[in-house]
């Protein structure tokens, strides 16, 4: 089977293979332009997330993937479960919304306090040292779709590099061997 | 082990055009069928998981079906063009 | 078609698109369903419920404060029904700032009860739908030292 792989190179001449070079070029470049569509379309700087504690459960599991958005003028409010960034991790927590302050002045400061669904206590600890209260710059997106185990095949990837790069290699090739 | 070997290189693997295609369409009539039977089923009793197993049934029906070459899709060998002699030798008298 | 791995290949893409399909027409067994008629929690295609008591009021500090007093999760196959009585709030109910007593100084009952639910589906959209009906109540002027 390899050999028939390279057969297929071995076919091309140098117009086909720019012309391979181009299509794998068009498929990366689409999978950015969706992305940052959705980035646009939902305000949220990362519209699809994947849940990667078990800390919401039983609603969210490891590896359910989260549809985003993050309008402005959409108020938060409490109950809602929101994904948010705290100054010193990397990783954005998904939590639900356990009390919120409002002041009502023109900047509609607000502050709100979230609590995992799966934890005892509120998110204080989760936070920077000294941050008590969350605002809306923290806030990354509000959870309005919910799709099961589809964000698994990341979590792995993310788990094992190694599997990573390999499939990202024999993707790679495939689009750039295999003849259209 | 090389007798083994030898066996695993000697099965046939292939299977003629017109069994590559009903290979295909009976996979698809498979699945589509488990599908819609699992959504109905899931439906009425309310269990999406339900309708996720009967779609993973229909799965493993089908890659039993369709997977492995059985002798049922070599019905319809091609027919090749018995060996002519001399047709090269024709060739080359052309040029 | 021609061996093993392509038709391999050819029946799990089948499947997976199918799946994909039968999840769409999960997500769309369950956009028009309006929860709210069903006020009895026992809707369907639901795994997993959130039951959060909460309560707005308005203070001098803030404008616009909501509390969850109370919740509960609710899973698929649950009693639902709920009937509780001198019943303690699950979390404190801590103003921020010493608002709290000042509601009754602003003059107006308005520390708001009300019930809502978000409801996680199999897949699709996460509805929070908020119950018919709320109580509202004023605080006692003073705070008490001991139990009333």
């Amino acid at each position: 089977m390899l050999q028939s792989i390279f057969d297929d190179v071995r076919r091309m001449n140098k117009r086909q293979f720019l012309y391979q070079m181009l299509s794998f070029g068009m498929i990366v470049s689409s999978a950015l332009m969706i992305w940052k569509g959705l980035m646009v379309v939902t305000g949220s700087e990362s519209p699809i997330v994947v849940v990667l504690s078990g800390s919401m459960e039983p609603a969210f599991h490891r590896g359910d993937l989260l549809f985003l958005t993050n309008y402005p003028d959409e108020p938060v409010r409490v109950g809602e479960i929101v994904v948010f960034k705290v100054e010193g991790r990397d990783i954005p927590i998904v939590h639900r919304v356990l009390k919120l302050h409002e002041k009502g002045d023109q900047n509609n400061t607000v502050k709100f306090l979230t609590k995992g669904d799966n934890n005892s206590v509120d998110d204080r600890g989760l936070y920077a040292s000294g941050q008590l209260w969350l605002t809306h710059k923290d806030v990354v997106g509000r959870a309005r779709g919910f799709l099961p185990y589809v964000g698994m095949v990341t979590i792995f990837m993310n788990e094992y590099p190694k599997f990573k790069y390999a499939v990202l290699m024999c993707l790679g090739l495939y689009v750039l061997v295999h003849r259209e | 082990m090389s007798s083994w070997l030898q066996y695993v290189k000697s099965m046939q693997t292939h299977m003629d055009y017109d069994g590559q295609a009903r290979a295909e369409k009976l996979s698809r009539v498979v699945i589509t069928l488990f599908a819609i039977v699992g959504l109905i089923w899931g439906y009425v009793i309310q269990q999406f998981s339900q309708t996720m197993y009967i779609l993973g049934a229909g799965f493993a029906m089908a890659a039993l079906i369709t997977v492995p070459p059985w002798p049922m899709y070599r019905h319809k060998p091609l027919e090749w063009q018995k060996p002519q002699s001399g047709v090269t030798t024709k060739l080359k008298k052309k040029k | 078609m021609h061996t093993v791995f392509t038709r391999a290949n050819a029946i799990l893409a089948y499947t997976l698109s199918v799946s994909a399909c039968l999840t769409f027409c999960c997500f769309l067994s369950t956009v028009f369903i309006d929860y709210r008629a069903n006020a009895t929690l026992n809707t369907v295609k639901v795994v997993v419920k959130n039951v959060a008591d909460y309560t707005e009021y308005q203070t001098e500090n803030n404008d616009f404060n909501q509390v969850v007093l109370w919740d509960k999760i609710v899973l698929r196959g649950d009693k639902t029904v709920f009937n509780f009585k001198n019943m303690n709030t699950k979390y404190y109910f801590w103003d921020d700032g010493n608002g709290l007593r000042n509601i009754l100084l602003l003059g107006n009952k308005n520390v708001t009860l009300t019930l809502s639910w978000n409801i996680i589906p199999n897949a699709g959209l996460l509805p929070s739908v908020n119950a018919f009906g709320s109580h509202t109540f004023a605080f006692p002027s003073e705070y008490t030292s001991l139990r009333v």
